[in-house]
């Protein structure tokens, strides 16, 4: 990675007592779209914070978008857009005046114009005249990711953008968040959800502060060692409650019809599964599903701690 | 701070103005309080000092000094405990 947008070395910051962050070193190159993934508390919106220059941190230096988080946080802010985790316009203005105001507080040359753009360009047209206030989940989030973008940033901060919005409109803003990264934008988002972490170049998993691993999805699940099993057929659940308490077996889940098992050791799993799934089974090996290999390794890394 | 300009000032008067305009509330409260606070203070509450605590330290008992003494207890202002040398 030569032209990084994100580089920040051993970033910490507390509250009060609590060790929020703690040592937290991130690379985030042009063009890449970076999941922020972990429980609540771990340290995300912390982290994003500190990026954008909102937040100083007590420990750790590095730069964002060519600038020192510490000292330039101004330019930094000039050039992110930051979609905050909870809607953060004015219920009582329009779309149109909520996009208005943005453009003239980051002071935009030919502002009517951009703002018409931009509305054309994020099928806004029809809610223009709207108070935000009375918009819908999705549709807020749409207005929220539309002022984010307004002032052409080059590095987009989304804390959770998708929180209590549905799934066609969650899949909606991640193809336009596709659209962005292609055009050269970096993304930096925060979800929850696993099946959006699939969908990001890179992820990040976090946990009290600190980065439990980091890679493309494919690669995380590879570099955890986990095995995982698939089952389809008829009383899975009985087989779930059964294989649970099998030595070698890490975890075991049902999802709707089918069974997944997850260890690491390969023998013990398929001596378990012989032994303690009932007979009438199909068995195949899966990739690991990502939830799966986060819960793995914070149990792993509970033991080593 | 370096980024400072009337421009972005004037984008948030203009975003108040609207705010306010559409909420008759904020509308009435702008008016009715000054002129509800103009009336309240105009008749119930007077900051004159009255009744200070006093003392009046006689160097000699005269007709001029009791008269000074009246004058100033009569204003209203003023305590007036007298000692005398």
């Amino acid at each position: 990675m030569t032209d990084s947008v994100i580089d920040v070395r051993d970033l910490s910051k507390s509250f009060g007592t609590r060790r929020v962050v703690d040592g937290l070193s991130l690379q985030v190159g042009k063009g890449e779209i970076c999941g922020f993934l972990g429980a609540n508390g771990s340290g995300k919106t912390t982290t994003i914070r500190m990026l954008c220059g909102l937040l100083v941190p007590d420990g750790g230096s590095g730069t964002c978008l060519g600038f020192d988080i510490i000292r330039e946080a101004q330019s930094i802010r000039r050039q992110v857009g930051y979609m905050t985790q909870r809607f953060s316009f004015y219920d009582d203005l329009t779309v149109f005046e909520n996009l208005d105001l943005v453009a003239s507080v980051y002071e935009m040359p030919h502002r009517r114009e951009a703002v018409r753009s931009i509305i054309e360009r994020m099928q806004l047209a029809d809610r223009r005249d709207q108070l935000a206030g009375q918009l819908s989940g999705g549709w807020k989030q749409r207005l929220a990711l539309t002022a984010c973008i307004l002032h052409e940033p080059k590095l987009l901060l989304l804390d959770e953008p998708t929180a209590g919005v549905d799934a066609k409109a969650r899949r909606d803003f991640w193809d336009l968040i596709h659209d962005f990264a292609g055009d050269g934008l970096t993304v930096l988002v925060s979800t929850h959800y696993m099946d959006e972490a699939e969908r990001c170049n890179r992820i990040v998993y976090l946990a009290n502060g600190h980065i439990v691993v980091q890679g493309g999805p494919q690669d995380v699940s590879r570099r955890s060692g986990l095995i995982t099993f698939e089952a389809t057929g008829e009383d899975v659940d009985q087989a779930a409650r059964r294989l649970r308490r099998a030595p070698g077996v890490e975890a075991a889940a049902v999802f709707g019809r089918a069974l997944h098992v997850a260890g690491t050791d390969r023998a013990a799993l398929e001596s378990a599964i012989r032994s303690a799934a009932g007979g009438d089974l199909s068995w195949r090996e899966v990739e690991p599903r990502l939830e799966d290999v986060f819960i793995h390794l914070l149990s792993e890394q509970g033991e080593v701690a | 701070m370096t980024t400072f300009s009337f421009k972005r000032i004037l984008a948030l008067l203009r975003k108040e103005w609207i705010q306010v305009r559409r909420d008759a509330m904020t509308l009435r409260m702008i008016i009715l309080l000054p002129i509800m606070q103009l009336f309240l203070f105009g008749y119930a509450i007077n900051s004159n000092p009255q009744h200070l605590p006093t003392g009046v330290l006689f160097a000699s008992q005269s007709k001029y000094e009791r008269t000074l003494i009246a004058a100033l207890r009569n204003t209203g202002y003023y305590d007036i405990q007298t000692m005398s040398t």
